[in-house]
């Protein structure tokens, strides 16, 4: 540092030049990648419609031979490259990296800039999957003077694969605790592990194979949740490449230690530990993110064996919930990998995998409910309101997920496999309890449950309306609440619900009465014009399907609006109107009648409106 | 025994999370957000902490590089019966250690009052205490229903 300083004072170079210049080559590296490359997906982008015609308009004037001279020889000492303008592009930002490096080896980080860097190779990731080693399909659209530079068979291509990867270990090596350098060191890494090429390229290097032993040891440092996910879907990204009898032993070595020691810290008694232990609790912290990104990184084929070694750590974390659960980054952290295991496996395991991912999932809210807080709980913890937002949240999408299996998974058995329904009702029955209006005033959560109960109604109302009687009670209760005191879109959705309840509850007598309150109360929001216009279609449709099937709860329910009116008139004009609503004959559900049955009650609604006090 | 030494361990600031504890200005708080700053655009990133004291709620910020350590602090959560109230103090029964506690204040808080009204009320009542670095709060009250 005193170097540099008298060398800052020998060349009046101050901080603000520094400044200046770090500006002007990030300005030139985000124009090079904005210009030559789009932004990619799967690990693939399209180049540019504006660089394809200009390589097109090119002679093809170039030489493979000089480039790949220039590679082993020329770059990074600014010697006068010969190629086009794209190739040019390229290389400089190479250039760019190797004056990197060499700066970082020599201990110069400090003054670096990280955002230089960490804009670098986000580039270097856009560049990479538009013009490193594209596959077959993908030749037709790109020039061949890029094809014989950097396609697969190329030298150049392959030098270029093992030249990034050098780069995204100085970055994590050398920008220690810059976030965003390792977030977008790990993004390039990503995005070279999802081509298959260039993973089988990395799965041999020396380098990598050094990286994934720092991984294993635990002495790599990737400094946020985001890096953890990231290696972790990159290592499961690059073994989806690999023939499907090296799985186990990929899985095995790269995995294996952190899954045997972190299972180690959740097996009783150690994991009652866990909560006073900040040290053990970043350990299974840091894990819990890593098999997350591995979860990420899924792809069909390597699902079910990965599955297979994540079940202990589900099983693990269940346990963890018990005993840790007060503490907020423990409860997200769980939650979260629960949401994501469910969200990416669940139509790709087989029975008894997911017979297994229900039990665990079962048992893992019963775990938080029983230790959850409940309502009429004081309680001056700060940030507990937050952390269970967050948390019953993140409950209600793993109970969506789960509901995805029976709702897209076409491969029905011959015998009907009740056991989706099972874990979600019951799993919707333990958080009903812990739903108040407290919570529900945050509008996403509050619309994320009545959209789950609204699904759950819909595709399942014939178990939900043999539920017990205490589950049914909240359900309806949880959509009285709805209707009184949220937006058009939970109107909306309990509308819906209430209507795919009516037509299959037809054995439940007390249910039915249930239903008829519901419909009760809309009547009365119609005729004193608190409900909205554009309400009325699926209005009509719920009660419709309540008169059909309910018939004799209807007639109980016209009794009750009636018998509510002081006035005689009024009694027997709402009387009159009401009972026009009933087809003189027990009707089916069917479109055609729902359909007529809508513009009766518009004209009902309009009638009706300011008759009921 | 306990030696009555603080239990602290160190935590890289870049691995603090929403909720995380830390200590900071040797206070114990609970992290509220965490967002990253830096002095000038191509400066190291600096890590910009609000949290919360545990106990007294009163916001506190820091700002620590990335890479650079601090201290957490071991918090605990236990959950006693209220066997009775002696004047401001509870007297709670310990089922782990089987003992009785006699030395936690009943705060003039909303949780406080609440104990008082449950009490006089006669309904069992279970209060959590939280404890680190040496100070213990009751921080939550609920009646047992179990008793």
């Amino acid at each position: 540092r005193e170097r540099e300083r008298e060398r800052h004072q020998k060349y009046k170079i101050t901080s603000s030049h520094l400044h200046q210049l770090f500006e002007d080559i990030h300005w030139l590296v985000l124009l090079v990648g904005y210009t030559i490359s789009d932004s990619w997906t799967e690990g693939t982008a399209s180049i540019p419609s504006h660089v394809t015609d200009y390589l097109a308009r090119l002679e093809d004037s170039f030489s493979v031979e000089a480039i790949q001279r220039f590679i082993s020889e020329e770059l990074g000492q600014c010697n006068e490259f010969k190629g086009n303008h794209v190739h040019g592009a390229i290389f400089g930002l190479l250039e760019l990296a190797v004056i990197y490096q060499d700066l970082l080896s020599k201990g110069a980080c400090h003054f670096l800039s990280p955002q230089i860097y960490s804009s670098l190779m986000w580039v270097l990731a856009r560049v990479s999957a538009s013009y490193l080693m594209p596959k077959e399909h993908r030749y037709a659209y790109i020039p061949s003077s890029i094809l014989l530079i950097l396609g697969e068979e190329s030298l150049v291509g392959r030098w270029l694969v093992e030249f990034l990867l050098e780069k995204v270990i100085s970055g994590l090596v050398f920008f220690v605790g810059e976030s965003t350098v390792a977030s977008d060191c790990l993004t390039l890494l990503q995005c070279l592990s999802r081509n298959s090429k260039i993973s089988t390229i990395l799965l041999q290097n020396n380098n990598f194979k050094k990286l994934l032993e720092q991984f294993t040891s635990g002495a790599l440092n990737l400094p946020s949740t985001e890096c953890r996910r990231l290696f972790g879907g990159s290592l499961i990204t690059a073994m989806s490449h690999l023939p499907c009898s090296d799985h186990p032993d990929f899985l095995e070595k790269a995995f294996g230690r952190v899954r045997e020691m972190t299972i180690r810290q959740l097996s009783e008694p150690t994991v009652r530990e866990v909560s006073s232990s900040p040290h053990t609790t970043n350990q299974i912290l840091a894990a819990l993110d890593t098999f997350h990104g591995v979860t990420t990184g899924l792809v069909t084929k390597v699902v079910e064996s990965v599955f297979d070694m994540l079940v202990p750590i589900l099983e693990g974390c269940v346990e963890l919930m018990r005993y840790a659960q007060d503490q907020a980054p423990i409860t997200r952290t769980v939650l979260e990998l629960f949401c994501c295991i469910s969200d990416s496996v669940i139509l790709h395991i087989d029975k008894n995998q997911t017979h297994k991912l229900y039990d665990i999932c079962y048992k893992l809210l019963k775990c938080y409910s029983e230790n959850s807080h409940r309502p009429g709980i004081i309680s001056l913890e700060v940030g507990v309101e937050d952390a269970k937002y967050d948390s019953m949240l993140l409950c209600l999408r793993l109970l969506s997920h789960l509901c995805s299996k029976d709702f897209l998974n076409f491969d029905m058995p011959d015998e009907y496999d009740d056991s989706t329904s099972k874990i979600v009702l019951i799993g919707l029955d333990k958080l009903v309890s812990h739903i108040d209006l407290d919570l529900l005033k945050f509008p996403k959560l509050s619309n994320e449950f009545f959209k789950l109960i609204t699904f759950i109604c819909e595709v399942y109302a014939e178990k939900v309306s043999n539920f017990p009687e205490t589950g049914v009670d909240q359900i309806l209760n949880m959509l009285q609440v709805g209707l009184n005191n949220y937006n058009e879109d939970i109107t909306f959705y309990i509308f819906n619900a209430v209507s795919a309840l009516s037509v299959y509850s037809t054995n439940n007598l007390i249910f039915r009465k249930k239903l008829g309150q519901i419909i009760k109360h809309t009547i009365k929001l119609i005729s004193q014009q608190e409900l909205s216009a554009e309400l009325y279609d699926p209005a009509a449709d719920m009660v419709f399907s309540f008169i059909c099937k309910c018939r004799e709860e209807y007639v109980s329910v016209v009794n009750e609006i009636v018998s509510e009116q002081s006035d005689p008139t009024v009694r027997e004009c709402l009387r009159t109107a009401l009972s026009a609503l009933m087809p003189n004959t027990n009707t089916e559900v069917t479109r055609k009648d729902k359909s007529q049955f809508s513009k009766i009650f518009e004209n009902f609604a309009i009638n009706v409106y300011g008759v009921c006090r | 025994g306990d030696s009555g030494a603080l239990r602290l361990t160190n935590v890289q600031t870049g691995h603090l999370k929403k909720g995380s504890y830390v200590i900071i200005k040797n206070r114990p708080t609970k992290v509220d957000s965490i967002s990253t700053s830096k002095p000038g655009k191509h400066g190291s990133a600096k890590c910009h902490i609000i949290a919360n004291d545990i106990f007294t709620g009163k916001k506190v910020e820091e700002i620590s590089p990335s890479q650079a350590s601090m201290q957490a602090p071991e918090v605990k959560r236990n959950e006693y019966q209220v066997n009775d109230i002696d004047g401001d103090f509870l007297v709670l029964w310990d089922e782990v250690d089987s003992c009785q506690i006699e030395h936690i204040r009943i705060g003039e808080d909303p949780v406080g009052q609440k104990i008082k009204e449950m009490h006089e009320s006669g309904l069992a009542i279970l209060v959590t205490i939280l404890s680190a670095m040496g100070e213990e709060k009751v921080i939550e009250v609920k009646e047992d229903t179990k008793a």
